[in-house]
Formats: C-alpha cells, sequence, structure tokens
C-alpha cells in the first residue's frame, strides 16, 4: 500500500512536490518517447474498458482493443529503464522519489500499469471515445515499433514548438 | 502535410466565398479524404523532386514516396471530380474555377509547385522521409484515410471558418 502511495504520487503527480516539480523539469522527446512507449499498452487497455460500453460490440476496440494492447506490450521491457528515469525526473528530487527509486521493478511496474489504466477508465472524456477508436483502427496495421517511432518524431517536432507540453509536463525544447 | 494544406489553401484562393450553397456549406469525411487523395499526389511529386537533393538515394521518400504518389495519380480523376464538386459546393464558384479542367488542374499543379519547390530544407525533407517510412506499412487508402481523419479532429471542433467547413456528422 505505501508503496502504491509512492508510486502514485510520482506517477500522478498528486503532491505538491511532484507537480511542483512536473512544472519546473521537462522531459526530452526521447525520455517522453520512452514513458510513451512504457503506457501505450496500459493506455489502449484502460480506453478498450472506458470506451468499450460507450462504442458498442461492433467498433475497434471492443473487438481488438485487448489484443492491440497485447500487441504493443513486448515493446514494454526495453522502454522502462529510460520510461522510469523520465517518471523519477518529473518527480523531482525528495523523499517519495528517493523511496520509488529504491524500490525493485517488479514491484513499481504493476503499480505504475494499473495506475495508468484506472486514470484513463476514470477520467477519459467518453466524447473522444468515438475519434480514438477510429484513430486506433488506422494505425493497427503498423508495427508496434514503427508507432514508438513516429511518436518520437512527433514530440521531436512538437519540441520545436513554442512551449511544448504534454498536459503538465514540459518537453524540453530542441 | 503542410504541403496539403497549402494545396487545398490554392483551391480555395481560387474560388469566391460569397457564393451561398444550397447544400450543407461543409466538407463531409468522403469529401475530405477525396481532397488529401487528389492533393497527396500533386503536393508529393514536388516534395520529391525538391528533396531528392538533400537526400540518399535508398531515401524512403524517392522510392516509396514515388510509388505512393503514382498509385493515387492513378485515380485522380474521379478524387478531381468530388473533390471539386465538394469545393464549389462548400465554397462556391468563381470565374477562375469556371474553366476546363485539364486547365485548372495544371494551373493548381503550377501553384502547389512553385509553393514548394526549392523551399523544403534538409533537415525537413529527412524528417518527412523518416515519416513516409515509418507509416510505409499503410496502403495508399489507409494513409488517405489516417490524414482525413487528423485533419477532421484537428478542425471540426474550432471555432473557426476552418473548423466549420467540416461537418459536424464526421
Amino acid at each position: 500500500m505505501r508503496a502504491y502511495a509512492l508510486t502514485l504520487s510520482l506517477i500522478a503527480l498528486a503532491s505538491s512536490q511532484a507537480a511542483m516539480a512536473a512544472e519546473a523539469a521537462c522531459l526530452t522527446p526521447r525520455e517522453a518517447t520512452a514513458v510513451a512507449s512504457y503506457a501505450l499498452p496500459s493506455v489502449i487497455a484502460g480506453t478498450s474498458q472506458r470506451c468499450g460500453p460507450v462504442l458498442g460490440k461492433d467498433a475497434y476496440l471492443t473487438r481488438e482493443g485487448m489484443k492491440l494492447s497485447a500487441r504493443y506490450g513486448p515493446g514494454k521491457a526495453a522502454a522502462w529503464p529510460a520510461a522510469k528515469a523520465a517518471l523519477l525526473k518529473v518527480g523531482g528530487a525528495g523523499d517519495m522519489t528517493d523511496a520509488v527509486r529504491k524500490l525493485p521493478d517488479a514491484t513499481v511496474q504493476p503499480l505504475v500499469d494499473g495506475i495508468v489504466t484506472s486514470m484513463v477508465v476514470e477520467q477519459m472524456p467518453t466524447d473522444r471515445c468515438s475519434p480514438i477508436d477510429r484513430a486506433l483502427w488506422l494505425l493497427s496495421p503498423l508495427p508496434p515499433e514503427n508507432t514508438a517511432e513516429l511518436i518520437a518524431l512527433s514530440l521531436g517536432l512538437m519540441a520545436q514548438g513554442k512551449n511544448p507540453r504534454i498536459g503538465r509536463i514540459a518537453i524540453c525544447k530542441g | 502535410m503542410k504541403g496539403t494544406f497549402r494545396t487545398a489553401a490554392a483551391l480555395a484562393a481560387m474560388v469566391s466565398t460569397t457564393a451561398q450553397a444550397a447544400e450543407p456549406a461543409c466538407f463531409t469525411r468522403a469529401e475530405v479524404n477525396s481532397l488529401i487523395a487528389y492533393a497527396l499526389p500533386v503536393v508529393m511529386d514536388p516534395m520529391i523532386a525538391s528533396c531528392r537533393p538533400h537526400l540518399a538515394s535508398d531515401a524512403y521518400l524517392l522510392s516509396g514516396g514515388q510509388r505512393i504518389s503514382e498509385a493515387l495519380a492513378a485515380r485522380k480523376d474521379a478524387e478531381w471530380k468530388t473533390a471539386k464538386s465538394a469545393v464549389m459546393r462548400v465554397w462556391g464558384g468563381s470565374k477562375e474555377l469556371d474553366m476546363p479542367d485539364d486547365v485548372l488542374q495544371a494551373s493548381l499543379n503550377d501553384k502547389v509547385t512553385k509553393e514548394i519547390a526549392g523551399k523544403l530544407k534538409a533537415s525537413e525533407c529527412k524528417d518527412i522521409s523518416v515519416i513516409a517510412a515509418k507509416l510505409s506499412p499503410l496502403s495508399p487508402d489507409q494513409l488517405v484515410d489516417l490524414a482525413g481523419e487528423i485533419i477532421v479532429v484537428a478542425l471540426r471542433d474550432r471555432k473557426s471558418k476552418a473548423g466549420e467547413m467540416i461537418c459536424q456528422a464526421n
């Protein structure tokens, strides 16, 4: 439970320390890509759970969402070290971050996965389900590594813009 | 993608915005896709020519990009018909559009080529080629659908003229 609380504070930036750090720190496009690559299977799984009842049984996410999530699963292990470092960076310096840093990966990973999935399930507006369903269906022929590289390229291009950020997390300017 | 917008803008520049359309003055998803399917080869040919000096001879854009352009160009007559009639309906007619299709198409190609030729930097060409390579498992139809989806989602809910041009039912 303690680990869950610590990880929650890091990932969801629930604590003021983490929120302040998120304002101050920025992730490079490479770091943000690692986080995205690691989180994608959980995000897809959460989106499938959230949107399935809204979209109905014929929707792509309802039929194939969990399979798509599983297809992206093998990339998680490779992305984890950089994703973890990036998440700790966003968490900033402090006791909580230090404590999470010391936890074994086998403890932190399932918690991160669960938090990401439940955040999507609880917070994603359902009016986005339909466009996300179409986008995932259109992107589904791509191998996961191509999707990850497209995310990296998009983040790299985004980093050249004005005040690049994803939510509260700033992307370092390129 | 910027080039595709340029083509659409060039097409838009040829028409009056004052005429009132009897039918809904917005583009359906199918019409957006036709505009993209027509515009992509129009944009890609000068883009490939412009990027050729900046890219290695085996760069994806020079081979795969050319194949996509040719595949879409093979059906440009059908796409043109849908795209032009949609533009006429949404933006109204004008003197500039009142000319034979082949002359109008040549004029459009000329405008887009002038807009793109020699203006792409080496880094932009490299990015375009890498993005095209990563999207290469998609068929030309899937590529058009994906570009259409991005444009519809990006514009549909905007409180602007561009947003109003996309039908809400999309």
